[in-house]
């Protein structure tokens, strides 16, 4: 019994992390389009997108190194690691702790890979583009430690496992909190609305989108998998601790509500992305670092709150 | 007497005979390398063979150096400490022979291999002296002969600066640790280490006086200033070994007086922890705007150390407010640092020194494409940078997450709720740090090993000789199994610390360390993306250019233009400005000629050390007016000094 319902979470999990990746990236777009009076492509598109790209020829620099397509199957074997690894679907299999630290620093060996392999054709956009990379990575990385690092406080712990393993948590501001600040950090990590549109082709001013401009084919099929799955982890993080915000709602359900819960929850967060992407203005270059402090200041009072919350 | 120990001494005795062998005698490069290499080795046997037992030698009473007799002592701190010399010292002396050749008329080899068989023996002797005056005495060895190592190329003019400005540091250090000691001395009564405990509020000033000194020497902020003159400057084995190994000695010191000699002074506790807070800030904030590789190393050494004393002044806060768990995790993350930091930062110095032997500079500004021409340096530089960036499963990782998780574990068991605000605020600093010092290594990878070669010496370079080649490649597998194996390492590691009430029994935390795991994984999945996705050859065309034609040399992006982002946010600190001048008749639609120059200044060297050497000037200069070369003057000063001692002599009677 416990073999079989072990087999149906892996298989739950592993059909999660081909699936939900492109759906969520397709939610998000449905939505804007939505917004913007379009009908859109349909939510399974950029499926559709990786499967024709997994198909078409490669085309690859002469100038590029080992490096770059190196670079691109690491990301994505580090995303494909963290989405079994993490907590940002439930319910999940036991396969085994996730630390914190370890589950940032990966995504960061995925950041130095990325803009190395930017770097590597010689051509000035992606460097350009990894150097706004490494400037909002800085600024944004602690934002992202302290909110997972006041939750931890909180569980003692700083497995990100039995730390979202816990739903009777009191501590529902917190949750919101540390979620709210994470979603902001996820937003400048994944360079998405506020700091770069995704959706334009501006070398000058783009930040993710130039860094891959070289990689092509199936290299480009790994590169949009392993983003659109970074995505879907981040999203999921917050998405996880909105849902361990509302008291009662995990606590003894069954794994099927959990599942229910856990997608709703990821949709949900994704849909706002969309419907905020659509609201927002991208802000000038200069502007950034008045967006980062939001998600730095939301994480600070997450921080005082958890201190708060542990002292007393 | 242990065997290990045994070996110990007589390499040490070796090499202190081969100091004066090749002062006499012309030394051959291989030769004197390949002794230098077996004394690593010996320095390695012996360590491990040390580990866990404690020898103590009287070298018997007749010789004595001064004030006591020479006494040694070797536990497993200094075991630690030794292998990470030892391994460091191999890798050095193999790489040497041929890099010496590219240096061929500018180095004199008798001074250069007696200094460097000098400076080993001083390091060694630091490491396991059991009393204040063998230490000074070794450590003035030690400090004497990197100084003249720095010297090495002794006719450039800015290999004296440096050698200069390293010098006043080392005197610095050396003056405040003397000070220490003989306070010490005179309260306990005793030279001997093993007696000095800093417990009682009367031994702070000691305590104080030892600290400084120490930090000086580790190259803390704001006495840093001397390190990114000192490693450029040497020959990059002997970077290597400073940034390596000589700088962790100090760290070594400071474990044992302060850890382990019990220190419960608050103030300096406190201190200790916001200069190493700080130093980690500042020095990868200055490496990253570096344009010379070996200098953004130096930097890099800066914030490496200001982590390892995070690390050690954690350990000794813990252990005075009795939490021994957190002391032996931020103990085990202080020392793992070390002996990583020593692992991969001699990596890099070593890849810098094969860049430099084989393009002939080390300005970023003139290199680039070396990862095609250069693929065994690259792939080495890339792994001594993965660790350094402390990315998952390299070593850098494992001693970084230690600190993490000291810091994180304090910030829930301290009793003082504005020291937990400190350690959950101390993680937020270093993860700043830690996304930084990626950008710094994204740059220093990308602008010397990816893209096109920016001048035609780095266009024409080709990689180093076999022996070059085998220590870098050794010490970035180091780094590679030090990484995946530190749950195994660490445990002996927090044995050093006695005790065992904390709150959390620390072994059992590495469970959730999975590094090796990581490695398989991402090492079967990335095999199976090549065998699977990227399995056919693909078509080679031109980078995408716009259709302006071929990309120039000029259309690269340059590692001051990548950190210019980040430079321009701290401008207050860093002082960085752009000046653009734009030329041409019609410069405004059609420039001819854009010059762009970035000038960065360091604040502490203009505002504070300029200025303080500046006064020190002129008061020398009026002190030296008293030297007028007349000898009237000077039978006047001896008839005045015989009247003033007749006159003391009647007063003090």
């Amino acid at each position: 019994m416990v073999n079989i319902q072990n087999a149906l979470l892996w298989g739950y999990l592993l059909v999660s992390i081909v699936i939900v990746p492109g759906i969520i990236t397709g939610l998000i777009r449905k939505v804007k389009a939505r917004l913007q009076n379009r009908i859109g492509a349909p939510v399974w598109q950029p499926l559709l997108d990786l499967i024709k790209l997994f198909r078409k020829e490669e085309t690859l620099s002469e100038t590029a190194s080992w490096l770059f397509r190196f670079s691109s199957a690491l990301n994505l074997s580090i995303a494909v690691y963290l989405a079994i690894t993490s907590p940002w679907i439930s319910p999940r299999p036991d396969t085994g702790a996730c630390d914190l630290f370890l589950f940032l620093y990966l995504f960061a060996a995925m950041r130095l890979f990325t803009m190395l392999g930017a770097m590597d054709t010689g051509s000035p956009f992606g460097p350009f583009a990894a150097s706004r990379e490494a400037t909002l990575s800085f600024m944004v990385e602690p934002a992202a430690i302290l909110s997972l690092a006041s939750l931890a406080l909180v569980a003692r712990s700083s497995d990100l496992t039995v730390v979202f393993s816990n739903y009777t948590s009191q501590h529902w501001a917190l949750w919101v909190l540390s979620g709210s600040a994470f979603l902001l950090a996820s937003l400048v990590e994944l360079s998405r609305m506020p700091i770069d549109d995704p959706t334009t082709h501006l070398e000058l001013t783009m930040v993710h989108e130039a860094m891959i401009l070289e990689a092509s084919g199936k290299n480009l099929a790994l590169v949009e998998f392993a983003n659109a799955l970074k995505l879907s982890i981040l999203f999921g993080i917050s998405a996880q601790c909105f849902l361990h915000a509302i008291p009662g709602l995990m606590v003894n359900a069954s794994p099927t509500i959990h599942g229910i819960a856990g997608l709703t929850g990821l949709s949900l967060v994704a849909g706002s992305v969309g419907i905020f992407e659509s609201l927002s203005v991208k802000l000038n270059w200069r502007a950034a670092p008045e967006f980062i402090a939001y998600s730095l200041a939301v994480a600070l009072i997450a921080t005082l709150a958890a201190l708060g919350a542990d002292f007393v | 007497m242990s065997i290990g120990s045994m070996i110990i001494g007589a390499s040490c005795l070796t090499a202190l005979v081969l100091v004066f062998c090749c002062l006499l005698h012309k030394p051959n490069h291989r030769i004197a390398s390949l002794l230098l290499a077996s004394i690593g080795v010996l320095f390695v046997s012996g360590a491990l063979l040390c580990w866990n037992t404690v020898t103590l030698w009287h070298i018997s009473d007749w010789i004595s150096i001064g004030l006591i007799c020479p006494e040694f002592k070797v536990d497993s701190l200094a075991a630690f400490f030794l292998l990470s010399l030892g391994t460091i010292t191999t890798c050095c002396a193999v790489y040497s022979p041929a890099y010496l050749h590219h240096l061929a008329d500018k180095i004199n080899s008798r001074f250069y291999w007696s200094a460097q068989f000098a400076f080993v023996l001083g390091m060694a002797g630091v490491l396991i002296s059991a009393n204040a005056v063998v230490f000074l005495v070794a450590w003035e060895v030690m400090s004497l002969a990197s100084a003249c190592l720095v010297v090495s190329e002794f006719r450039q003019h800015r290999a004296q600066r440096a050698a200069m400005i390293y010098l006043v540091a080392t005197r610095m250090a050396t003056g405040f640790i003397s000070a220490g000691f003989l306070i010490m001395y005179s309260i306990c009564g005793d030279w001997s280490f093993d007696s000095w405990q800093f417990s009682d509020h009367h031994k702070w000033l000691a305590a104080s006086l030892l600290m400084l000194g120490l930090i000086i020497k580790a190259g803390v902020w704001p006495f840093h200033i001397w390190l990114p003159y000192a490693h450029p400057e040497a020959p990059s084995p002997v970077s290597a070994l400073m940034s390596g190994v000589m700088v962790k000695v100090s760290i070594f010191a400071l474990i044992r007086f302060f850890v382990f000699g019990h220190l419960t002074c608050a103030p300096l506790i406190y201190g200790l922890f916001a200069l190493a807070c700080i130093s980690a800030f500042w020095g990868i904030l200055f490496a990253i705007n570096q344009r010379e590789l070996k200098r953004v190393l130096a930097y890099s050494t800066v914030e490496n150390v200001g982590l390892i004393l995070v690390g050690v002044s954690l350990c000794i806060w813990a252990n005075n407010l009795g939490l021994t768990g957190i002391a032996k995790i931020a103990l085990t993350g202080a020392l793992l640092h070390s002996f990583g930091h020593g692992l991969f930062k001699s990596l890099l110095f070593l890849c810098a020194g094969s860049v430099d032997y084989a393009a002939h500079t080390r300005d970023l500004s003139l290199l680039g494409g070396l990862a095609k021409t250069m693929p065994s340096t690259g792939i080495a530089f890339i792994a001594g940078s993965s660790a350094i960036c402390a990315l998952p499963p390299f070593n850098g990782f494992a001693s970084k997450w230690c600190l993490y998780q000291g810091l994180l574990q304090s910030s829930f068991t301290m009793p003082l709720l504005i020291d937990r605000a400190i350690t959950l605020g101390a993680i937020g600093l270093l993860s700043c740090v830690g996304a930084l010092a990626i950008a710094t290594f994204a740059k220093a990878i990308a602008v010397a090993f990816l893209g096109n070669a920016r001048s035609p010496q780095s266009r024409k370079a080709k990689e180093v000789p076999l022996s070059m080649k085998v220590p870098q490649t050794f010490l970035a597998l180091c780094c590679l199994v030090a990484g995946v194996s530190s749950p195994w390492l660490a445990p002996p590691l927090m044995a050093l610390i006695p005790g065992t009430n904390g709150l959390q029994p620390p072994i059992s935390i590495f469970a959730t360390l999975p590094l090796w795991q990581v490695g398989l994984a991402l090492t079967v999945m990335i095999m199976f993306f090549y065998g699977c996705v990227l399995n056919k050859a693909p078509h080679i065309d031109r980078t995408w250019d716009c259709g302006f034609g071929s990309l120039g040399i000029k259309s690269q992006v340059t590692g001051d233009s990548f950190a210019q982002p980040i430079a321009r946010i701290f401008s207050p600190i860093l002082r960085h400005k752009l000046a653009i001048h734009i030329s041409g008749r019609e410069r405004r639609h059609f420039p001819e000629r854009i010059v762009v120059e970035p000038s960065m200044v360091s604040l502490l060297e203009t505002r504070l050390y300029r200025p303080a050497a500046n006064i020190l000037d002129r008061i020398s200069r009026m002190i030296g007016k008293l030297q007028a070369g007349s000898i009237h003057l000077y039978l006047l000063y001896v008839c005045l000094a015989l009247v003033l001692v007749v006159f003391a002599g009647i007063f003090l009677w």
